[in-house]
């Protein structure tokens, strides 16, 4: 040990009673934290397990070890698939957090009253993963939300092995970490082998001896941290010299290329890929400033009084906590989304619907999901235009489509199962095969016939630790399919995929195709299609395609009293249309418009007339309290709407 | 101290022969063969391939297999059925000729089972020692990870010719396809680079180099090629392709030609020419004879009638009556001439289409891949492999080869005694290579999946296998040399209207 003595020294020192730094504090933050994930973010947590995968079998380690800093991911990908449990994942996470503080706290010698500054890179480390957003559809880093834990606490170790051997050892174990670590944990190992030789340099200007060691030491490691990179670039033959040093981040993602064509209506720091950066520059800062302040000021820290440890915790834990605010990605209807994705794997459809209500300003998805709800609920033409509609701007940087999102499930509910699988191999080939995909191209596999390729996937969600389950549960359709139509999660899908074969591609954009398709009615088209079809042609206000759909529907559904919306919209494009097209005796208005119809739209044309003159917008705030969940508000007023 | 080494010594015997799986006295006799995969039961492999691991795909506690072969026998315990490398090469090279025997036992609730034995078919015929492959996930627009493998057919050996992820930069991708090579070596050899760094990677005599092949008179840079194995020459395919999908077939998505040409590309003169470029027809898969004197291509009419359409929606309306015959074409390689267009096979008339011709190395067959429609066979459920005599003009398919999933991407081994293709049979989705031996008689035995290590490979291998060829020799040029090279600028090639002699 180089600085045995003293740090016997510092250690007889007689321990402090400390302010705000004392264990009391360390333990509520990480408590907090842990409530924090278990009781908001639930369903993220979920779906984050869910664009993950873990699979125990020695092909899943050989693909994913193929590339520098693999088995940082393999060893991220096996923690996150605890997310599953999100509680129980939430738990994890923050004992992994715990570790980190711990060891940052035990190998920067970090005395207990000053303990709170050991919280600074594990704040960085949370909003590496709280940024994140819709990121989780698009990052291609796999087991990421581990990633930097893990790479942070190896290197942490590694860093204490370098403390506890002398000068000529230190060396070693830079050049063995360096090679060793560099092909395991990338960026990580490198970054932190040159921490290595900062902390012996800082150590050795401190004690005023050993510099040429410490020296050597720090030059050693900055020649190999760049030079290992390029021995291991001719031995793996998947990475560009371009990434070779940024192996175990997502550095090829975050740059402004990627984002080329991604445009955004209104200014936020989360549409600047710089802003998912910061996290891990505080972490290397935080880091950096741990280890220059922590070995040059080693004794008079120790001797920090109270006073001092409540103002030096008080200015690193108020700035702290506004950045974790500011990096906890919170956008209302992203969180809508994930809480609707997860109920609608819980067939709770009561919910998905009930979801949509929770914002004022919904996405598409968020709109999408509630429709489909409201279908599976039989309730759609009575309720769908009664729930906030239009298309907020999603609050990522990049152009966040349907089909990463929400669109398999959608493709796969209303029976397009080879559009539902296309998605899902594309977006494996982006981003790796991932559980939601695999469930999803199982089911399709399995409606549509082609019982041996659902076995397959069946057979990798069965090498899971979580999925074993449910994959044994739909191999028992695969073995008795005629179990399948019996089961009522495959009741739409399979009275929805009565079309015939056509060659359409969707250019990313679900909503549309699915609108269009949906549309196309054949003799064979279910009830539920003919229905589906009616809606479509409402929400996109097609008044041609309406008249042919609503006959269609007639005949096939033959309703005995006409749902709410659905009379809505025969009133108003009866009264559009003023017979030009469309004749229909006062028998069939009266047989399917009811009088609280009639007195509704009557109300609506008068209201109307008395704002005549205004602009939509002028005249939208009168409207949307008494007719805000009729068919005539959304045909008016729910206007400009851009799908993504 | 010495008494005590001789009793764990002893110990150690009796543990291991106690764990020394052993055929168990008394069982049932099963009439039918056991399940297994992948499933090798009766097909013929060469003497000098690598262990052909499988699991037994039936219920039990315990299972034992005796592997009978010329009068030796060895027996092994477990599920999975792998023989070690050394033993199972020194058993086949006793089997030449003659069959390896197989016999499962099963230990079930009611006791031992014994399941008929089966056997593989061990030919004389070596198989040339390496293949090369492009993995590629079973996608449709989107690529990623793609790369060009060698493998040794003696071992599990694979090693990457190239990865496309080397130098590929984000948004940009970049993707890597049609390895070709000049009679079996790897001297003069080539693949394609798309987008990002576009251009054909060209070794010449052992020389890379990047070449544009576009130029203002073709439809495009060369696409699907054929080296000419005499002459310095390579046909290429010059192709306007787009994808399309299916909203409900299971053939999930159509590749479809809106235009091509058959070209010829000269590496030491870096021309390109026309050969076949008539408007009306779109021609491609060129294939040349083993003489180097005949070149074999595909050709369909264009179905474009409707003036109010693009031929794209047209092809797309009509894409199922997109059908493609063979043609040829002789070569004179001292003037460079082309001789008439030689109708060889008339597919269309009966409603299928040929597609991929591959000529045998004795110049006596022509293997092609045939379904009812279109130049895309992988994604096609009824495609077979077909061959046809070349003098006769007899076609059939072949039988014991084909299944009812797509079979395609056929190549010939040097001797003409092997073919390698690409099916979908194992989950229909999945394309893997199959080893077929062909007989004298133009037949092809049971084919066989290339083997790997473990028998749980191709369940949790999530890329399809696609242009298998087979090579007398490894690829000896690095990835990362392949690299440097497509970092690098093209050579632009130039049109030539005629093909200059050799």
């Amino acid at each position: 040990m180089n600085s045995g003595v003293k740090e016997s020294a510092v250690a007889a020192l007689p321990r402090k009673k400390s302010f705000l730094g004392g264990k009391s504090a360390v333990v509520l933050f990480f408590v907090a934290v842990w409530a924090l994930f278990a009781l908001f973010e639930r369903p993220f947590l979920f779906r984050v397990n869910e664009m993950s995968l873990f699979l125990y079998n020695d092909i899943f380690f050989d693909g994913m070890v193929s590339v520098p800093a693999g088995f940082l991911s393999y060893l991220g990908a096996f923690m996150v698939q605890f997310f599953y449990r999100p509680v129980v994942g939430a738990a994890l996470y923050v004992l992994s957090l715990a570790v980190v503080y711990k060891l940052t706290k035990r190998v920067f010698d970090i005395p207990e009253r000053l303990s709170l500054v050991a919280l600074l890179p594990v704040v960085a480390l949370i909003a590496t993963n709280t940024e994140l957003g819709y990121w989780i559809f698009y990052l291609k880093l796999p087991g990421y939300w581990y990633v930097a834990v893990i790479g942070t606490i190896v290197s942490l170790l590694a860093m204490w092995l370098f403390k506890s051997v002398g000068n000529m050892l230190r060396l070693l174990v830079v050049v063995a970490w360096l090679f060793v670590g560099y092909p395991l944990f990338g960026l990580y190992a490198l970054v932190s082998g040159v921490l290595m030789g900062v902390f012996a340099v800082a150590e050795a200007l401190r004690e005023k001896r050993g510099l040429p060691w410490a020296a050597v030491s720090l030059l050693l490691a900055v020649v190999l941290a760049y030079a290992v990179p390029h021995v291991y670039y001719n031995m793996y033959a998947a990475i560009a010299t371009e990434y070779m040093y940024t192996v175990g981040v997502p550095a090829y993602q975050w740059v402004p290329e990627f984002l080329k064509n991604a445009e955004h209506e209104t200014p936020s720091y989360w549409h600047s890929i710089y802003t998912y950066w910061v996290p891990f520059v505080v972490l290397l800062l935080s880091y950096l400033f741990i280890c220059l302040l922590f070995t040059f000021k080693k004794e008079r820290l120790a001797k920090c009084g109270g006073r001092c440890a409540a103002v030096t915790s008080a200015l690193l834990a108020v700035p702290a906590l506004v950045f974790m605010w500011l990096f906890w990605y919170s956008d209302g209807n992203f969180r809508i989304e994930n809480k609707q994705n997860l109920a609608m794997w819980q067939q709770d459809w009561e919910s998905v619907a009930a979801y949509a209500k929770d914002t004022e300003k919904p996405t598409r998805q968020i709109v999408m999901n509630k429709n489909l709800a409201l279908m599976k609920l039989g309730r759609a033409g009575q309720e769908m235009f009664a729930y906030p509609d239009g298309s907020s701007e999603i609050l990522a940087p990049m152009g966040v489509h349907l089909t990463q999102t929400g669109g398999k499930m959608m493709y796969f509910q209303y029976g397009k199962f080879n559009f539902c699988y296309r998605w899902c191999v594309e977006d494996a080939v982006e981003y790796g095969w991932r559980v939601e995909y695999l469930k999803h191209a199982a089911r399709c596999m399995l409606l549509q016939g082609d019982y041996k390729l659902a076995s397959r996937y069946v057979t990798i969600l069965k090498s899971t630790l979580f999925y074993n389950d449910w994959a044994c549960e739909l191999e028992r359709f695969i073995e008795n399919p005629e179990l399948i139509e019996k089961e009522p999660e495959f009741l739409m899908p399979l009275q929805m995929k009565e079309y015939p074969d056509e060659l359409a591609v969707d250019e990313s954009f679900v909503e549309v195709f699915l609108t269009k398709n949906l549309m196309n009615l054949t003799p064979e088209s279910s009830p539920l299609s003919v229905e589906a079809a009616l809606i479509t042609s409402m929400i996109r206000k097609d008044v041609k395609h309406f008249w042919y759909i609503f006959d269609q529907y007639l005949k096939k559904c033959n309703p005995k009293v006409l749902p709410r919306h659905y009379q809505e919209a025969l009133l108003l494009f009866l009264n559009l249309d003023k017979g030009q097209t469309v004749q229909v005796g006062s028998g069939f208005i009266d047989k399917y418009i009811s009088m609280g119809t009639k007195h509704k739209f009557d109300a609506f044309i008068r209201r109307t007339t008395a704002h005549k003159g205004k602009t939509e917008a002028e005249m939208e705030p009168f409207f949307k309290d008494d007719f805000g969940d009729t068919y005539f508000y959304f045909y008016f007023f729910v206007r400009k709407i851009k799908t993504n | 101290m010495k008494n005590i080494s001789v009793y764990l010594f002893a110990l150690a015997v009796v543990l291991l022969a106690a764990c020394s799986p052993s055929v168990p006295g008394e069982y049932a006799k099963v009439e039918s063969e056991p399940q297994i995969y992948p499933q090798y039961a009766g097909v013929t492999i060469p003497c000098n391939i690598a262990p052909l691991t499988f699991r037994i795909d039936e219920e039990g506690s315990d299972y034992v297999t005796r592997i009978t072969c010329s009068g030796n026998s060895m027996v092994v315990g477990g599920k999975e059925v792998a023989v070690p490398a050394d033993e199972w090469a020194a058993m086949l090279g006793k089997a030449k000729g003659g069959t390896v025997d197989f016999e499962v036992f099963v230990k079930t609730a009611g006791g031992w089972k014994a399941y008929a034995p089966f056997s593989f078919f061990v030919s004389a015929d070596e198989i040339d020692p390496y293949i090369s492959y492009r993995l590629i996930p079973p996608s449709y627009v989107a690529y990623e990870k793609l790369s060009i493998c060698q493998r040794e057919l003696s071992s599990y050996e694979e090693d990457v010719i190239y990865n496309n992820m080397l130098a590929s930069a984000e948004p940009d991708g970049q993707c890597i396809n049609c390895h070709a090579y000049k009679d079996y070596k790897t001297d003069n050899m080539q693949f394609h680079v798309r987008q990002y760094k576009g251009g054909t990677v060209f070794v010449h005599n052992g020389n890379v180099k990047k070449i544009d092949m576009k130029t203002d008179s073709t439809i495009s840079a060369g696409v699907y090629p054929s080296f000419n194995p005499k002459y310095d020459v390579v046909a290429y395919s010059v192709n306007s392709t787009g994808q399309i999908f299916h909203t409900r077939n299971s053939n999930k998505v159509e590749v479809q030609d809106k235009a091509s040409d058959v070209i010829i590309y000269n590496p030491a003169k870096e021309t390109v020419t026309h050969v076949a470029n008539n408007p009306d027809e779109l021609e491609v898969f060129p294939a040349w004879a083993p003489d180097g004197k005949t070149l074999y291509y595909c050709s369909s009419m264009l179905p474009h009638s409707d003036t109010t359409l693009t031929v794209e929606s047209e092809m797309i309306m009509r894409y199922k009556e997109v059908k493609y015959d063979l043609f040829r074409r002789s070569w004179n390689p001292e003037t460079g001439e082309f001789g008439a267009v030689d109708t060889v096979f008339m597919a269309s008339p009966m409603g299928k289409s040929v597609t991929f011709p591959r000529i045998s190395p004795c110049g006596k067959y022509v293997l092609f891949a045939m379904a009812e429609y279109g130049c895309f066979h992988i994604w096609h459920k009824d495609a077979d492999l077909y061959l046809m005599d070349l003098e006769t003009k007899e076609y059939w398919p072949l039988e014991k080869a084909n299944s009812e999933y797509p079979e395609s991407y056929h190549a010939w081994s040097s001797s003409g005694k092997w073919i390698l293709f690409a099916s979908r049979r194992d989950d229909s989705n999945y394309s893997r290579l199959y080893i077929a031996h062909m007989n004298p008689d133009g037949t092809a035995d049971k084919a066989f999946l290339l083997p790997q290590q473990s028998s749980d490979f191709y369940d949790f291998f999530d890329r399809s296998y696609n242009v298998p060829e087979f090579m007398t020799e490894p690829v000896t040029i690095s990835p990362q040399e392949f690299a440097e090279v497509i970092k690098g600028d093209s050579v632009k090639v130039k049109y030539s209207p005629k093909v200059n002699g050799f």
